[in-house]
């Protein structure tokens, strides 16, 4: 280490050290002679002390050297020569070392001193810098190659301390800085940086240039480079807080969502762009800076329909002085084609020309937007997807929910995705953005924008807005969203960004070479040394200024200046800021200057050093940044979107309210709200805070945390709805950029009402709807065509046409062919086969939908079953019905509509001769037509016919048809004729039957007649005359005559009788019947009543079942009855006790009456003969009776239409049974 | 006071005898008038000075029938009250219904058995004869 870099550093400290530093060496001696004593020689202690002497010199100097000499020599007599603490001497050597010691001591002191001596002269010239670096107000020192200095002034130290200025660094800075470094030391360029250096007063960082040049001289003692560190820390701060402003404005102009530009129209006319924000690109195609100069490049992408427009608009509004607003097609490429809405707002300039701010926004979605909504057929279907939009609906009644393909595609999801909840969509959304969506669940009139992973991996933004549709006739209330991939958009964002950062670096290129220049000047005001900024800023070379005095230079100095020179020489210190010269060529400079005196001994000044620096770059660029500020307010004044520059209020760390900070004129004109600046919300809007608490929490959180939120949101108390950006540039700070999208939002309800509408009529005509989208194989399905085609959930194409019926498909076009459009439209009616074995009918309709470049195939399906089931009965019905009318022979069918068209002819007649054969069918078929029913014969040719006309009715009543039929009737009249002949005949004849029946009749019944009165006379007469003969004569006859006589008398009496019954008989043979209801009950009751009474010598008991009814004549049936009583009163004469009972069987050919009795009985083998006239069973003797009864009986159930029958066995009883009709 | 005049037309001799027979077996003493047809006994009413208290009319008359008989008492103002018992073998019902339907005023069917006639004859005698009350003009 050479000494004369190292010994001024002592020379300069205090006394106290240096003399401390030599009698500390003493007593280090001391010690270690003491340590070592018993094994060292006597020489060695005093090589230690010679050691502390030599130490003290070089250190202290040649006056601590002397001091530590006698120290030396003092503590060496008072320790070791005479020991006061029990050391002793060990012999008179000591003595002479201790002599020795001090000769060495002083020759090593006095040696110091001229060494000392020669290295101030030797730096004298070096010391005048030296000195002067301490009046500097830079940090300054010089360092080697690896950076550590080995000299700095007393700025130095006062900032940074006894450090290393690398280790003060700031260390974040200090990589960069060491790199630099080290690239310096390579190359032996100057080094150049920018770092924060630690203040250690303070411990506080501020920022310094810190410069640094490599010294050639070989004089400098290992001193490589020159350092000078500027405090640009405030200057630097400006410009950060310049810059922030600027990121503030840029980030402003990026969320805007529109292009910000300035045009400016020379006086001559000529167009031109001074100014564009980044996103002008975007919507241009064009790159600005192709702008900057001629706008042709930009006329050449506006639609050609459309430039004329613009290019007028421009010239009226120059010549009008008014703002201009026009909607016009951009077309970046042939197929890319947009819509831009674009405001100017002219000024004039002071040259006679014109300059617009201007913003133009991409208004292609609001245009298709409007034009779906106008769009009735389209606007479902296409606009959701035109947009990009993808849309889905949850029915918040049964959480079933629906997504447009679009919607699914934004997932990942090649069609609509499935099942779509909060919780799957979250599930979507990247872990980073899951706790702030995880917030809106349940939050439904919000949008937000978050991040997902797409099912494919990828990382895309997204926005969605979500509304609760409330509850029509169609369905309950269900939630909407809107999903937009906004990736593209961030990245635009993100663009903007990094352009914005391209141009700090630029700044920090200027502010690195920002001007901070040294002048030293000795007094005679000649250049002593200058940095290389200032001669740079001078704009002089070191040639040119160094040695030369400071008016050779700069010959027209004001007198001010020279006049602070001379003070400074004068030992004054000067300073002063802003200063203005106007420098060699004229230019205006802007300083800011010290002046600083140095000293060479403190006696007379040296000179004065000036720091000049030199702003005015830096002004110009202030002044530029001021400028660009103003371009932007004015940008922002004429922004169409409403700004509002705002402060959350807190109270007790909640945000209770904003202050509005600035606002825009456009904030004032769409909001209404004027001069409110410095104004709270809750004072501007009165009743905000009533509905307004959500908008101010999302202020808040976008204040608080920083992330930028795009929403639409209803100010209820304007009654608008605006879509806002909103982000903060500082903590509880933001801006919101919005606009009115009142309107939107209303063609937008529209929209969804229209759909709604829409698939409400599809619901009510019954119609499955369908989309088919060829580039991705997507087939989207209403509910409906899903149930009509039997399909689940995500039907493809291919699902859909395997449902159509094997015997269908030939017949119908593939799809395949359909997409090559030749035909637009198409329909068909075919069957499906279900997979449960049902076939369907259905009616298909379908159409292309082109699309911009895509094609699409529409299609609607109905089930048509029913319909063709029906239309098949009906079909059948009629061909049955035509069959019918065909093959009726000899018969003409005619049917006419309502117009008197024919709509049917049929039966053999209709093929011999039509309607009009027959005559005045026209005025018959009207006659139909008007309600009215005719028949009548007439003859055509040789052919009788019957016809007949009558009005054919609807299901509904009316007349529907008129028709007339006509039947040949020929062969009946002939037939008929025929009859009636045979009729006269036959009637003939059947009168002379009756008349011989007549007479046969009367016959009989004179017959009757006679045999009652003329067959029973005679009897009489015997009876009588017998009984006179035996009255008169008895006496005279004896026993065996009157037992004759009492003979003839019985057999007479008996034909009496046998008369009486066939008299009997043949009354009911013949009599008239009188048929109605008889209570057969009671008439057997009388019957057996008339019996008991006529048999008092019998006991007889009548069984009779009560309620017994019958029909039939009830005289007849009284002598029936009685004719069968008797017969079972006579044949139970032999039993004590007779029993007849009277009842209603049930017999296996239905109901019979009974008559049953406990008498005789008969014998099986004769009961046919039992029913015959005159035929008997038993013996007079035994039962006697005529034979006639039972016959009777019999006759009066066969009149009655019944039949009687009779089982029995001897002595067994006897039963008749009857029943009077079959039927009964 | 003389017994009153029973009418009796009756063709069959046997059977006037037996009806005498009977009336005199139920010691009926009124004088029997026989007429031996129909038109006798029309004439008979028509002319006797003093009308029989009962007519006792067969049906099988020759000349005027029976019923025929009966229809001309009824239309006759002199006799429309006059009592007559139709006595007959007949036992039709046309007769009877067409008797009743002429206004006769009994009807009594003969019976074979001549014991049984006395009996009917003795009830009727006691009936028409002793216990009814004649219609007035008699």
């Amino acid at each position: 280490m050479p000494l004369t870099s190292v010994a001024p550093k002592i020379n300069d400290a205090p006394a106290w050290r240096r003399y401390g530093v030599a009698t500390l060496a003493v007593l280090g001696a001391a010690g270690l002679r003491l340590a070592l004593g018993v094994v060292v020689d006597n020489i060695a202690p005093y090589l230690l002390f010679g050691l502390a002497i030599v130490i003290a010199s070089y250190y202290g100097g040649h006056i601590p050297g002397l001091v530590a000499t006698g120290q030396s020599l003092l503590v060496s007599w008072l320790f070791f020569l005479e020991p006061r603490f029990g050391l002793a001497i060990r012999d008179k050597t000591e003595l002479v070392n201790l002599l020795l010691l001090a000769a060495v001591g002083a020759a090593i002191s006095w040696l110091s001193g001229r060494v000392t001596r020669s290295r101030a002269s030797a730096q004298s010239v070096e010391t005048r810098f030296q000195a002067l670096t301490g009046t500097i107000p830079q940090l300054v020192w010089t360092a080697a190659d690896d950076g550590q200095w080995r000299f700095h002034n007393s700025r130095y130290v006062d900032y940074i301390g006894d450090r290393q200025w690398l280790d003060a660094c700031h260390e974040d800075d200090r990589p960069g800085v060491q790199a630099l470094w080290d690239k310096a030391v390579q190359t032996g360029a100057p080094f150049r940086a920018q770092c924060r250096l630690r203040r250690a007063s303070d411990h506080l960082f501020r920022w310094f240039d810190v410069e640094a040049h490599s010294v050639a001289s070989p004089a400098a003692h290992g001193v490589k480079w020159m350092a000078a560190a500027t405090d640009v820390h405030d200057q630097r701060e400006t410009l950060d807080q310049l810059r922030a402003e600027r990121d503030r404005l840029d980030l402003i102009i990026a969320s805007a969502p529109a292009a910000l530009c300035a045009f400016r129209m020379a006086p001559d006319g000529s167009l031109a762009m001074p100014f564009a924000s980044a996103r002008l690109s975007d919507i241009y195609g064009v790159d600005p800076a192709l702008l900057a100069t001629n706008l042709e490049a930009l006329f050449e992408r506006i639609h050609p329909e459309d430039a004329r427009k613009v290019r007028d608009a421009f010239q009226r509004s120059a010549e009008t002085m008014s703002p201009w607003l026009e909607e016009y097609r951009v077309r970046r490429t042939p197929e890319d084609e947009i819509w831009v809405e674009s405001r100017s707002i002219p000024s004039r300039e002071p040259d006679g020309g014109v300059r617009w701010y201007s913003f133009a926004a991409d208004i292609t979605s609001r245009k298709r937007i409007q034009q779906a909504a106008r769009d009735a057929e389209d606007r479902l279907l296409f606009a959701l997807e035109a947009s990009n939009t993808g849309y889905w609906e949850v029915d918040l009644a049964t959480g079933v929910s629906s997504g447009s393909r679009r919607h699914g595609m934004i997932f990942g999801y090649p069609g609509p995705a499935p099942d779509w909840s909060f919780e799957h969509f979250l599930s979507f959304v990247v872990p980073e953005d899951r706790a702030m969506v995880a917030l809106r669940q349940g939050v439904y009139q919000e949008d937000f924008e978050c991040r997902i992973r797409r099912l494919d991996g990828e990382e895309r933004w997204i926005a969605v807005s979500r509304r609760v549709a409330p509850s029509t006739a169609t369905g309950p209330a269900s939630l909407v969203g809107i999903v937009r991939d906004i990736t593209d958009l961030k990245r635009a964002e993100a663009a903007i960004r990094r352009e914005a950062d391209r141009e700090l670096a630029i700044l920090r290129v200027m502010v690195e070479d920002a001007p901070v220049g040294l002048v030293m000047l000795d007094r005679a005001m000649r250049h002593v040394r200058v940095s290389r900024r200032w001669m740079q800023d001078a704009g002089v070379t070191a040639e040119q200024v160094l040695g030369k005095t400071h008016s050779e230079v700069f010959p027209d100095l004001p007198a001010s200046w020279l006049d602070a020179i001379r003070r400074g020489l004068a030992g004054e210190r000067l300073s002063r800021t802003g200063e203005c010269y106007t420098d060699k060529d004229g230019r205006e400079r802007w300083v800011n200057w010290e002046i600083h005196p140095w000293g060479d001994d403190g006696v007379e000044t040296g000179g004065v050093i000036i720091y000049v620096d030199d702003f005015t770059e830096r002004r110009r660029t202030e002044n530029a940044a001021r400028r660009l500020d103003l371009e932007y307010r004015a940008l922002f004044e004429n922004l169409s979107q409403g700004l509002a520059y705002c402060r959350i209020v807190y109270e007790d760390g909640v945000a209770v309210d904003w202050k509005y900070l600035r606002v825009n004129q456009a904030f004032e004109a769409l909001t209404g709200l004027k001069g409110i600046s410095g104004m709270r919300v809750s004072d501007a809007i009165p009743g905000f805070m009533v509905s307004g608490r959500p908008l101010l929490d999302r202020y808040a959180r976008v204040a608080e945390t920083g992330v930028q939120e795009q929403f639409e949101v209803q100010i209820e108390a304007l009654d608008e709805w605006f879509s806002v950006s909103a982000y903060s540039p500082e903590r509880g700070y933001f801006v919101a950029v919005f606009e009115v999208i009142t309107e939107r939002r209303r063609a937008e309800e529209e929209l969804r009402e229209s759909r709604r509408r829409l698939q409400l009529a599809l619901e009510i005509a019954e119609l499955g709807f369908v989309e088919y989208d060829p580039t991705g194989d997507v087939m989207s399905a209403s509910d409906r065509f899903r149930a009509i085609f039997g399909l689940g959930e995500h039907p493809s194409l291919a699902d859909a046409t395997a449902r159509i019926h094997p015997d269908d498909r030939p017949s119908l076009l593939p799809w395949t062919e359909r997409l090559k459009g030749d035909v637009e439209s198409w329909q068909s009616e075919y069957r499906l086969l279900l997979p449960d074995g049902g076939v369907r009918w259905i009616a298909a309709r379908g159409a292309l939908h082109r699309h911009g470049n895509s094609l699409r195939m529409l299609g609607v399906a109905r089930d048509i079953t029913r319909e063709r089931t029906a239309e098949r009965a009906l079909r059948r019905n009629e061909a049955l019905y035509r069959a019918i009318a065909r093959t009726i022979p000899e018969a003409g069918i005619w049917v006419v509509d309502p117009s008197l068209r024919m709509v049917a002819a049929e039966g053999e007649l209709s093929g011999l001769f039509g309607v009009e054969g027959i005559r005045g069918a026209g005025e018959r078929f009207k006659k139909a037509l008007a309600g009215e029913t005719d028949s009548f014969e007439t003859q055509v040719g040789d052919r009788t016919l019957w016809v007949r006309d009558r009005p054919v009715l609807d299901d509904s009543g009316e007349i529907a048809f008129a028709m007339e039929l006509a039947l040949d009737i020929t062969t009946r009249k002939l037939a008929e004729q025929r009859i009636q002949n045979l009729n006269v005949e036959l009637e003939e004849r059947v009168r002379q039957r009756t008349s011989e029946l007549e007479t046969a009749n009367a016959e009989l019944e004179a017959f009757t007649y006679s045999v009652s009165h003329d067959l029973r006379a005679p009897l009489r007469g015997i009876d009588g005359w017998s009984l006179a003969l035996m009255e008169d004569y008895g006496a005279g006859l004896d026993e065996r005559a009157t037992q004759y006589l009492g003979r003839v008398r019985t057999e007479a009496q008996r034909m009496g009788r046998l008369i009486d019954g066939l008299l009997r008989l043949s009354r009911i043979v013949r009599g008239d019947m009188t048929i109605r209801p008889v209570d057969m009950s009671a008439l057997a009751n009388r019957v057996a009543g008339r019996l008991v009474e006529a048999h008092p010598d019998r006991r007889i008991e009548f069984v009779i079942e009560p309620g017994l009814a019958a029909i039939g004549d009830a005289g007849m049936l009284d002598i029936a009855l009685t004719n069968l009583f008797d017969n079972a009163v006579k044949f139970t004469g032999k039993r004590e006790v007779a029993v007849i009972s009277l009842g209603r069987s049930n017999e296996p050919d239905g109901a019979r009456f009974f008559v049953r009795d406990n008498g005789a009985g008969f014998d099986m083998e004769f009961a046919g003969l039992l029913f015959g006239a005159f035929q008997r069973l038993h013996s007079q003797a035994e039962f006697p009776g005529t034979g006639i009864g039972l016959a009777t009986v019999q006759r009066v159930v066969r009149r009655h239409g019944g039949n009687i029958r009779a089982s029995s066995e001897p002595e067994k009883g006897a039963i008749f049974s009857f029943v009077l009709e079959r039927s009964s | 006071m003389k017994p009153k005049i029973i009418l009796l037309v009756e063709d069959n001799p046997s059977d006037v005898d037996l009806t005498r027979r009977a009336l005199d077996r139920s010691h009926i003493a009124n004088e029997l008038v026989v007429a031996e047809d129909g038109k006798i006994a029309v004439d008979y009413l028509a002319s006797a000075a003093e009308l029989p208290a009962l007519v006792l009319l067969d049906l099988n008359l020759p000349k005027v029938p029976g019923l025929e008989v009966l229809r001309r008492i009824r239309s006759a103002a002199a006799t429309r009250r006059l009592p007559v018992v139709i006595l007959t073998s007949s036992d039709e019902q046309v007769d009877r219904a067409r008797g009743y339907d002429l206004g006769v005023n009994s009807y009594i069917r003969k019976p074979v058995d001549f014991q049984q006639f006395v009996d009917a004859i003795a009830s009727l005698g006691l009936y028409w004869l002793v216990l009814n009350e004649p219609p007035p003009n008699l």
